[in-house]
C-alpha cells in the first residue's frame, strides 16, 4: 500500500488533487492518504489552553472534511494531520513523520494566466522535499 | 473509466541519475497497482538525431540510447518483466505529454535535478511544460 501525504487547504486545487488520487485508487492503485492541513500562524505555546487547541483542530478538520468525504466515497483509507506554521515546511515535515512515499499537491493557478508558475507552496515543497512530489494541475 | 484499462505509468528517461530515480519510483508505484504497465520513454531531440546521421561523428556519439536498456534492466531486476521502452522524436515535453495521452496514462514520472534555487521549475522548463499540459498527475522524483 502506497501512503501519500496530500496537502489540502480546502481549495479547488486541493480538491482536484483529492479527486485524482481517488481516480488512481479506482484504477487499481493500492493507496492510503494522509490528509494534511497547515493553518497559517504561530504554533501554540506549550502553555496554550485546551480550548485554543480544540479550536485549531476544529478549524483543520472543517477544512479537511470535504477531502475526507471524497476519499471515503472512493473507498480510500484516510488519516489526518494538522499543523500550524509555514505551509511548505510543515508539509515536508509531516511527510517524513508519516513516512509517506510521496507528497501530493494541487497546483494553484492551473489553467489561469499565472499557470506559467508552479505556485509558491508547490515549488517550495518540491525544492525542499527529499521525497517525490506528485503535482496535480 | 474502464476497469479493463491497466494502470499505466509513463517515465521520462534520459540516462541521468534523477531519471533512474524516477524509474525506481515508478517501480514502487507499480508494485502497489495491479497489472501496472511501465512505459520508459526517451525523447531524442533534433541535435541528437543529427549526430546520429553525422557519419563524421565518433562512434560513441552516434546516438546512444543504451540508457533506455539500462532503465529496462533496472525494472527487470525489480521483477518487472514487461516494461516497454519507447523512443520518441521531437520536443521532449510535447512528446511525453502525447505519449501519456495516447496511453491513457495514470501518471507521468520525471526525474528532476536539485540544483540552484530555481532549479528545474522555472517557467519554460521541460518539467513545468509537462506539468502544464499533462492529462494526469506528474510525479517529480529527485
Amino acid at each position: 500500500m502506497l501512503r501519500l501525504l496530500l496537502a489540502t487547504d480546502g481549495s479547488d486545487n486541493a480538491m482536484r488533487a483529492v479527486g485524482r488520487v481517488r481516480a488512481l485508487s479506482e484504477n487499481g492503485l493500492s493507496v492510503e492518504v494522509v490528509l494534511c492541513n497547515v493553518q497559517p500562524g504561530e504554533a501554540l505555546p506549550a502553555s496554550a489552553q485546551a480550548p485554543e487547541r480544540r479550536q485549531r483542530e476544529a478549524d483543520a478538520n472543517a477544512t479537511m472534511a470535504p477531502g475526507i468525504a471524497e476519499l471515503a466515497r472512493g473507498g480510500v483509507r484516510v488519516l489526518t494531520h494538522h499543523a500550524t506554521g509555514q505551509a511548505a515546511e510543515e508539509i515536508v515535515r509531516a511527510a517524513l513523520d508519516w513516512d509517506a512515499a510521496a507528497i501530493v499537491i494541487g497546483r494553484r493557478g492551473a489553467g489561469t494566466p499565472a499557470s506559467s508558475m508552479l505556485g509558491s507552496v508547490c515549488a517550495q515543497v518540491t525544492r525542499e522535499a527529499q521525497l517525490p512530489v506528485m503535482v496535480v494541475s | 473509466m474502464s476497469a479493463e484499462r491497466p494502470f499505466t505509468i509513463v517515465v521520462g528517461v534520459d540516462g541521468s541519475g534523477p531519471s533512474m530515480d524516477a524509474v525506481r519510483f515508478a517501480m514502487r508505484i507499480a508494485a502497489d497497482a495491479r497489472g501496472a504497465r511501465i512505459h520508459l520513454c526517451a525523447v531524442l531531440v533534433a541535435a541528437q538525431e543529427m549526430a546520429m546521421h553525422d557519419t563524421s561523428a565518433r562512434p560513441a556519439r552516434v546516438l546512444d540510447d543504451s540508457f533506455l536498456e539500462r532503465a529496462r534492466d533496472e525494472t527487470r531486476r525489480g521483477g518487472i518483466t514487461d516494461a516497454v521502452t519507447q523512443v520518441l522524436h521531437g520536443d521532449p515535453a510535447e512528446e511525453l505529454v502525447r505519449a501519456a495521452l495516447d496511453l491513457h496514462a495514470d501518471l507521468i514520472v520525471l526525474g528532476v535535478r536539485r540544483a540552484g534555487p530555481l532549479h528545474a521549475l522555472m517557467a519554460g522548463s521541460l518539467t513545468l511544460r509537462v506539468i502544464d499540459r499533462a492529462p494526469c498527475p506528474v510525479v517529480l522524483s529527485h
